[in-house]
């Protein structure tokens, strides 16, 4: 009988107010995406700039089946090359290792990591004298079709780019979706105060009648958690849709992704969607419990 | 301290010196102090202004006393927290002049809806209303909407409404304010037959004629001040 009042009550509270409500809901929902969104690309971006590191500037990838000799003469080449400040070398096992480390919860990936230890090919991770893009990409230049190269990348103004823009651009979404999470705050606040005018003289005979506090409460806390949690949802899509389109990098048969900057995510989307549908949730707890703090007397 | 325990036990609702200014420093009530006994019928009379209406608010604790202490049912109300003061409004049904009946609800859903958000179950409710209704002799008007009654049948139904539940208070502000006299009449009869089921009836009235016809105690209060407590009173 409560359960059954409670569900009637507020369906018909959301359906009252169906503009408000479809606003709320949607503020929610395009604030939490920003937000899903800049925590998946975030750690997208910290896998991509991983390996450029305490001044490493070019990779050079050596085939899987290069030979000792192969080896011996580049490592001797780079030793040699008076633009190269220093240098490391990263086996197969550790590549592996940073691989793995870098794409857990992407489950795909990580069987592809166990069924092929393999995959990622072992590198010379070179630091140049200056950081002068002519040097970066002459040395580049220089180990790319060498005997036993594989690929050489070098961290060219357009991964700079990426990288700055990327900071840049994560700062304003977040900026973007804490403006956006207020607003829907203030339109749930709203919604419920709508919703609680509407029914002024319900509420009225209900506290004379001896409704309890809470009784009189619920439909309305429950319809800002339900506009909360379906603005969630719809966050939680689009995260999904982004994960989706990250993750297929690393779906990828040819591995020209994985070598140039792990792009994809780490595949931590349940914790991201799990952050959002919550976040959606106690958005809309706490813009009706305000409102009811405020605009419902009992 | 003087009074035996079988006269506390037959007392419903006593005030002790109680005032009340409301905000503003308007003072509704000075220093007023009765005592209703179980299954009493009272009237409060007075100009408008006089503290009839704050009296009755005070009794179900939508205001509190800011000086003296009222009790209901044996219970010092300024004394429960305020989760308990609904469970205090159950035992106290409520009638006013505009009936506060819910305009979309039919006459069964409004009398229904009282015992629903008080948390009563379906079974209890599907038979209390019909019997209700009865009482009070709308039972062919279960469907119909509170627009297409009379001012009359509507404060059966609020009467329907604040009675269904069985409290042991009915307070009355001003029921028949709204009604012509044949109507009051009947609305009269109505709270009388409730009142002989052993509920504590008060009333407060501009209505001459009732009071005197119907030679009850009559508490009359003049700008805040209880100037009058007479048993089987007239409104003078």
């Amino acid at each position: 009988m409560k359960f059954d009042y409670i569900l009637r009550e507020t369906a018909i509270n959301l359906r009252r107010n169906i503009t408000l409500t479809l606003a709320a809901i949607v503020t929610v929902g395009v604030s939490l995406a920003l937000f899903g969104s800049t925590l998946l690309l975030r750690q997208g971006v910290e896998n991509q700039s991983a390996r450029w590191q305490d001044g490493v500037q070019v990779l050079v990838f050596l085939q899987r089946n290069v030979t000792d000799e192969q080896r011996s003469a580049l490592e001797k080449s780079i030793e040699d090359n008076p633009e190269v400040d220093s240098f490391k070398y990263v086996d197969v096992k550790e590549s592996n290792q940073e691989a793995r480390r870098l794409f857990r919860g992407n489950a795909a990936m990580l069987q592809r990591l166990e069924a092929d230890p393999e995959m990622v090919p072992p590198s010379y991770r070179l630091v140049p004298r200056t950081t002068e893009t002519g040097t970066v990409e002459s040395l580049r230049r220089q180990y790319e079709g060498q005997p036993g190269v594989q690929a050489a990348t070098g961290e060219t103004e357009g991964v700079k780019t990426v990288r700055g823009v990327s900071h840049f651009g994560q700062l304003g979404m977040l900026v973007a979706a804490v403006i956006l999470l207020v607003a829907a705050l203030m339109l749930i606040l709203n919604a419920i105060r709508m919703a609680t005018f509407a029914r002024r003289r319900e509420i009225e005979v209900m506290k004379l009648v001896g409704a309890t506090n809470w009784f009189i409460r619920v439909p309305f806390m429950l319809e800002g958690i339900i506009q909360g949690l379906v603005g969630g949802l719809l966050a939680f899509a689009a995260v999904w849709g982004l994960d989706r389109w990250m993750q297929s990098a690393a779906q990828n048969p040819n591995y020209d992704d994985i070598l140039g900057g792990f792009v994809a995510s780490t595949g931590e989307f349940i914790w991201t969607s799990g952050v959002v549908v919550a976040l959606g949730i106690g958005i809309g707890a706490a813009g009706s419990g305000w409102a009811l703090s405020r605009f419902l007397k009992v | 301290m003087g009074r035996s325990r079988a006269l506390r036990a037959r007392i419903m609702i006593t005030f002790e010196n109680v005032s009340k200014i409301y905000k503003g420093g308007v003072e509704a009530l000075h220093n007023a102090s009765a005592t209703i006994e179980k299954g009493e019928f009272v009237f409060l009379v007075g100009p408008s202004g006089s503290g009839k209406s704050t009296m009755l608010s005070l009794i179900n604790r939508e205001v509190t006393a800011d000086r003296g202490r009222i009790f209901v049912a044996g219970k010092d109300i300024a004394r429960l927290s305020s989760w308990r003061v609904p469970y205090l409004r159950r035992n106290i049904g409520c009638i006013f002049q505009d009936y506060k009946l819910l305009a979309n609800k039919t006459v069964y859903e409004n009398v229904a809806f009282a015992l629903e958000v008080i948390g009563r179950p379906r079974h209890v409710v599907k038979t209390q209303v019909p019997a209700i209704l009865e009482l009070v002799g709308l039972e062919t008007k279960a469907g119909n909407f509170p627009h297409q009654l009379s001012g009359g049948e509507q404060q059966r139904v609020s009467v329907a409404r604040a009675f269904v539940n069985r409290p042991l208070i009915l307070l009355a502000d001003e029921p028949t304010g709204n009604l012509d006299p044949a109507t009051s009449v009947g609305i009269m009869r109505l709270l009388d037959r409730i009142n002989r089921t052993g509920t504590t009836v008060v009333m407060a009235t501009h209505d001459r004629s009732i009071v005197d016809t119907m030679q009850r105690r009559v508490i009359e209060l003049d700008e805040g001040m209880l100037v009058r407590d007479q048993l089987r009173g007239v409104y003078q």
